[in-house]
């Protein structure tokens, strides 16, 4: 159990240190990328 | 008494006309421009993933964070929209009930404002690093 609290830590800091090196993180959410994606989108009226 | 100066409306992630002509002669960024590249079988794990990335991505943009905010963007479809409709690629009435817009034109409207929104992100930022590497 402690065991895995500490890989969980981790892999936290590891990816809080490939964070800090990133100068811009930008997350396009939802973005439709091909025509399934087009489809729902359309369906959902956005 | 003199003029009063006009304030800088501008703000990061806001897509606005700016001359971008440097663009060519600045710093690349240390960037990670990414969207969902997954499949769930369940579609409430995708939304718990969903949440999570969007609490670790999204930061308000004002006070404390707001340094911190234009370096951690999360780019909506909400946003695409409104700037599709205030450059004119969709009209008010398009974006509203957009399952009857021409697919292609909604692909070529959804494409121009990704790269409208990345540029007003990614520009300023791109001039602060070009300064910073001037003076050190």
């Amino acid at each position: 159990m402690a065991n895995d609290e500490e890989k969980e830590n981790a892999k936290r800091a590891r990816f809080e240190k490939l964070k800090d090196e990133l100068e811009l993180t930008v997350w396009l959410k939802d973005f439709p990328r091909n025509a399934l994606d087009f489809q729902e989108l359309r369906r959902s009226g956005a | 008494m003199p003029p009063k100066k006009k304030e800088d409306k501008k703000t990061f992630g806001q897509a606005v006309d700016e001359d971008i002509s440097d663009a060519g002669s600045l710093p690349l960024l240390n960037d990670f421009v990414f969207f969902n590249l997954y499949a769930f079988k369940y579609r409430r794990n995708r939304l718990n993933l969903e949440k999570a990335l969007f609490q670790e991505f999204y930061i308000p943009p004002e006070g404390e964070t707001a340094e911190l905010a234009k370096r951690n963007r999360v780019i909506q479809i909400s946003d695409l929209l409104n700037q599709s409709k205030a450059k004119g690629y969709l009209t008010e009435d398009e974006a509203s009930k957009i399952a009857d817009v021409d697919e292609t034109k909604l692909r070529q409207a959804l494409s121009r404002s990704t790269n409208e929104i990345l540029a007003s992100i990614t520009i300023p930022l791109r001039r602060i690093k070009a300064d910073q590497e001037r003076i050190f």
